[in-house]
């Protein structure tokens, strides 16, 4: 009964736009729970859209799912259309608004479009639960059935063949295939997507070759410090370069993966000026275990840790503060060569441990206490559910629909 | 410009603009060095091409890389702040897993 009898042409008009609106909102939530049309939403309470919403969703997903790649799918699928629902919700700046003009109109039409618009209320706030609810199942699902989950990633990354994407390409994709190596431009692709929204300054996997090492392998960690020199303005002009990439000004930390080509090996160091740290993390557990017991000269990334120690001075110049390492015992920086962090079981995993050190520290500001965390966070055995979530993102981001 | 730059400046990319050229010094991993002249609003695709042809490679095999971070497709020496005598690095691609 979206009728309006309103006697002005505003209000004509403005009932108008908002019945557009919610008819729009409606077709989009259909695609989540398909019962409800718009008989529905003038008929039932608040209550009972409620229970048919949260009814229908804990009826789809649970914990208790068993993972396969229809299930896959069809989870993947109704996140989307939850996301797309709270999308259209989202977009009603005029609610508020509409109601309150709709509150002053004596017309029959408006109790009825009055009542639809507090039950879309409703389900937008139900929508922002379920949809972290079922983010947490999806990715809960891949940690408890590994081998299900390599076969899922294996589907998906041959379905998206032929797809394109920006920033990236199918045959980068695939380097996140399971146990394969992964390249270059796939780890670029996240550290430059997830830092965007972060206070976590993330620099390209070739900045290391550049501005820490002597030789473009990732080997000899610089050794020469001249504070005058033109790399120093170089190694500035990048940091102001990606400084521009960021949504804030107000970045804390700086987080360098480094590809050491003579090894084929994934690692990263994370410099952190709030906490005022340097760390060097490294998966790889025989460099970690040799390193354990030798005196700091003779640990593997010592060095390494005194390239960082000179980049972090010119980091903080660049930032307006006065850091001194070298040199200096009395400082109140903390610099670990090696960070004790989870060790990859396997020969294949440090690209994907490397990725996931950057995942904690956005995430939850450095390392995280592994055992209190629910698996789909945690460094696991097989990284495989990690793979499976890195190529979603992908997709997702490539608008690729399963 | 010496002699010997002038010489190594084959696939030069010219321009006959006032729009002032500089000169980018390309280096391979291998450390050999192959010199251009480029217009400051000359995407730098088109070096990127004829630094490709001139050592045989597939173009999309290589990386070229400026300031620590991959050139894209749209990038112009100036949209890059690049100054005269700049140095490009050329890497293959990077992999790992370990060892």
């Amino acid at each position: 009964m979206l009728t309006a009898t309103s006697s002005t042409f505003a209000q004509l008009h403005s009932i108008q736009g908002v019945t557009t609106q919610v008819k729009a909102i409606l077709s989009a939530l259909a695609k989540v729970v398909p019962g409800y049309t718009l008989t529905e939403a003038q008929k039932m309470s608040s209550s009972e859209t409620n229970y048919l919403f949260s009814d229908t969703l804990s009826s789809i997903a649970s914990p208790e799912t068993p993972l396969s790649i229809e299930s896959y799918k069809k989870l993947i699928r109704l996140h989307h259309s939850i996301l797309l629902g709270l999308e259209q919700l989202a977009q009603l700046p005029i609610l508020p608004s509409a109601l309150k003009d709709l509150s002053r109109q004596r017309c029959p039409g408006d109790t009825s479009l009055h009542h639809v618009i507090k039950n879309l209320y409703e389900i937008q706030q139900l929508l922002g639960n379920e949809c972290e609810r079922l983010n947490s199942i999806i990715w809960e699902l891949p940690e408890k059935s590994p081998v299900i989950a390599t076969q899922i990633l294996n589907s998906l990354v041959a379905e998206a063949s032929g797809q394109n994407f920006k920033f990236i390409q199918h045959s980068d994709l695939q380097t996140l295939s399971p146990e394969r190596w992964l390249n270059g431009e796939t780890i670029n692709y996240f550290v430059d997507k997830w830092c965007t929204d972060s206070d976590t300054l993330g620099v390209s996997t070739y900045w290391a070759n550049t501005f820490l090492f002597k030789d473009k392998a990732c080997t000899k960690p610089l050794d020469h410090f001249d504070n005058n020199s033109k790399i120093v303005k170089d190694l500035k002009r990048s940091i102001r370069k990606r400084e521009l990439d960021l949504n804030t000004l107000r970045w804390s930390k700086v987080y360098i993966p480094i590809n050491n080509a003579e090894e084929g090996h994934w690692y990263c160091a994370c410099i952190n000026f709030d906490r005022r740290t340097i760390d060097i993390l490294d998966s790889w557990g025989p460099t970690y275990r040799s390193s354990l017991n030798r005196p700091l000269r003779q640990k593997k990334h010592t060095s390494l840790l005194a390239a960082l120690m000179w980049i972090t001075e010119q980091v903080a110049d660049y930032r307006g503060e006065n850091v001194v390492l070298a040199r200096n015992p009395d400082t109140d920086w903390s610099c670990n060569p090696h960070v004790e962090v989870p060790l990859q079981p396997n020969s294949y995993d440090c690209g994907i441990h490397t990725l996931w050190h950057l995942y904690h520290i956005i995430n939850f500001g450095g390392l995280k206490n592994e055992s209190v965390l629910p698996a789909q966070h945690r460094f696991t055995e097989n990284m495989v559910g990690k793979r499976l979530r890195l190529v979603q993102e992908i997709l997702d981001d490539a608008g690729f629909r399963l | 410009m010496s002699e010997e730059d002038q010489h190594s400046t084959q696939p030069e990319i010219k321009d006959e603009d006032a729009n002032a050229p500089i000169n980018v010094k390309v280096v391979s991993s291998t450390g050999d060095e192959v010199f251009f002249k480029i217009k400051r609003s000359t995407k730098l695709s088109k070096l990127q091409g004829a630094y490709a042809a001139k050592v045989g490679k597939d173009v999309g095999s290589i990386r070229f890389l400026y300031d620590g971070s991959r050139i894209s497709e749209t990038d112009t020496p100036a949209s890059l702040d690049m100054e005269d005598n700049d140095t490009i690095d050329v890497m293959v691609e990077q992999v790992g897993g370990c060892h």
